[in-house]
């Protein structure tokens, strides 16, 4: 069925109704798309002949990831960490800072296919001094990919961040081959980077269960890892005087011995007058960072061996 | 074979004023370009010059017309056509918000190697800054209580025209564009006026659009100008004189993108090319 759910959270019909309803014509919020929709304004416009544009704006579902990848091998980051962590308002604060012509380092910003996505994201983030709204919980079902084109030097480089809901990494921490977990393992397994996503408000009221969560969440990361660098990111970070030192400290050790390539860094959406380091430095850090360990400059010389033959056909070297 | 100059704008961006203003300055044949035939069709802009001549603001274009209008100027001997082929900007609004491109759009976007983007800075909004997203208490609860509508933000409804047209015309992503001039026209320069060049104003308004184009385009074919097509507001009465008695071809301004002014608009053509 051609249409689209009025809750933008839901990825119906793509994916199966959020509310769990097998036929989408028995949601309330399903509104299925008829002709007349799509020919909705103007007469003179309608009439003429048109050309679709192939991409939406919106977030990029992973079967339309050849949008992006039919043009580069895109670098994909996977924001990892438990439900409410805080990794869909990191995503919505990048792009507000993106908006606000923050760069990120060494790049110049090239487009994005998913414009319309992150516009969104931004709308969603409601900041206020001394609290912040949070959008609504990504769905289980649905795995957003969010996309940037930044160009380094003469370089096109496209990145991809997926935003899947927290409950299919915990589902994962436990059983990585939990039926539940499909998208969870899509994630690891294609991700170039990992943000590991720490709430630090989670582990100022719940202490050591929200540690035992977060620890699970990142020794499943490891199984096979390899040379893929992951960042913690302490989210929240205006909570983190309320966490215990101990059970703080506890944590980075850990996280430390455990990843090869790792770093870590605190951000907040809690806004104060003037530059502030954890909201507007930080947030783009993180990203910088992960870019920078994951586009390694190569420093091999391709060197072809002098072909010792008489063979026209093989010594031909093209118009030297 | 002439050239074309594609004038590109949302609705109420100043295009039919600017189109109105163009006009009488060549209809004079007294500047370095002129018509060098008589405009086929002039029935977009003819109420827009009705208006001017007697000191009176232009008349928002109904913004379901499509119907195109083209300038044939020469100078010095060489033929540029001056295209707007949606005077309304309806279209534009059309290809961002329903995805689809008429084939009369997608062949002005071929045939052009010089795009006008016409944008009014009065208009943008700015709700992207960082201090308008911090809301005070009692504005929080108003929020809270309504319901949440979202519509794109200008910014990334610009960036999306372009990638969209930069996609039609073909250009390959991995390059720089070095074939396609743009020329951004910020205009009612007049209501916006400070010590800002123009291109610091796009920058302050449109700061990730500004990106954009600096991540696309290469720095020698981006110009940025403002604009006052008109000089200065008509709701004024000293101003309607002025224009009633002196003819509105004798008003208007440039900013350059070295900030100089001058009070001949047609050399925003000469800028374009």
């Amino acid at each position: 069925m051609v249409g689209k759910c009025k809750i933008s959270e839901c990825a119906a019909p793509d994916l199966p109704c959020h509310l769990g309803n097998e036929d989408l014509i028995n949601c309330p919020n399903f509104v299925e798309q008829t002709v007349e929709k799509k020919v909705r304004r103007g007469k003179d416009v309608s009439e003429q002949e048109n050309t679709v544009i192939p991409w939406s704006g919106e977030a990029l579902f992973t079967k339309e990831l050849h949008i992006v990848s039919s043009r580069s091998s895109p670098i994909l980051f996977g924001i990892v960490g438990k439900a409410d962590a805080g990794k869909t308002s990191f995503l919505g604060m990048v792009y507000t800072l993106l908006l606000n012509g923050r760069m990120l380092k060494g790049f110049k910003f090239s487009g994005t296919r998913t414009i319309e996505g992150w516009d969104q994201l931004h709308h969603r983030l409601r900041l206020r001094k001394g609290s912040v709204s949070f959008p609504p919980p990504t769905p289980v079902s649905s795995n957003r990919i969010y996309h940037l084109a930044l160009r380094q030097d003469n370089t096109l480089r496209d990145v991809l961040f997926s935003d899947a809901s927290g409950e299919v990494f915990s589902t994962w921490a436990i059983n990585r081959d939990d039926d539940n977990a499909e998208i969870a393992r899509w994630v690891y397994k294609n991700s170039n980077g990992f943000m590991l996503f720490i709430d630090c408000e989670a582990l100022a009221k719940e202490k050591n269960v929200a540690k035992r969560e977060i620890m699970l969440i990142a020794r499943q990361l490891l199984h096979d890892l390899k040379e893929r660098p992951v960042i913690a990111v302490w989210s929240k970070a205006d909570k983190l005087p309320d966490v215990l030192p101990n059970l703080k400290d506890t944590i980075k050790q850990e996280l430390k011995a455990l990843f090869p390539i790792y770093n870590k860094i605190e951000v907040s959406n809690f806004l104060e007058p003037g530059p502030d380091e954890i909201v507007h430095e930080n947030n783009f850090a993180v990203i910088d960072w992960l870019l920078e360990k994951s586009i390694q400059p190569s420093d091999l010389e391709l060197r072809v061996d002098p072909v010792l033959t008489n063979d026209l056909f093989l010594n031909y070297r093209g118009h030297e | 074979m002439s050239r074309q100059i594609l004038i590109i704008g949302k609705p109420h961006s100043g295009k039919t004023t600017f189109l109105a203003q163009l006009y009488g300055r060549l209809e004079t044949g007294v500047n370095e370009m002129k018509l060098y035939e008589s405009v086929a069709n002039l029935t977009p802009i003819i109420e827009a010059l009705k208006c001017l001549a007697a000191g009176e603001e232009v008349k928002a274009t109904p913004t379901d017309r499509v119907t195109g209008i083209i300038l044939p100027i020469s100078r010095k001997g060489e033929k540029i056509d001056v295209y707007c082929p949606d005077y309304g900007g309806e279209q534009i609004n059309h290809i961002i918000e329903n995805r689809e491109v008429s084939d009369n759009w997608i062949e002005s976007i071929m045939q052009s190697d010089n795009w006008l983007l016409f944008i009014r800075p009065s208009n943008v909004d700015t709700s992207f800054d960082l201090s308008n997203k911090t809301l005070t208490p009692e504005s929080l609860e108003k929020v809270q209580n309504q319901q949440d509508e979202y519509t794109i933000t200008d910014q990334s409804a610009y960036i999306e025209l372009l990638q969209i047209l930069l996609y039609l015309k073909g250009h390959d992503a991995h390059t720089v564009n070095t074939t396609c001039k743009l020329t951004i026209v910020l205009t009612c320069w007049d209501e916006v006026r400070d010590e800002d060049y123009p291109y610091q104003k796009l920058q302050r308004i449109l700061p990730l659009f500004t990106r954009f184009i600096e991540g696309n385009w290469i720095q020698e074919n981006i110009n940025v100008v403002g604009m006052s097509a008109l000089g200065f507001s008509l709701k004024e009465g000293n101003n309607r004189e002025k224009f009633l008695t002196q003819g509105p071809e004798n008003f208007g301004y440039l900013v350059l993108p070295d900030g100089s002014e001058v009070t001949d608009i047609t050399q925003l053509i000469s800028l374009a090319i």
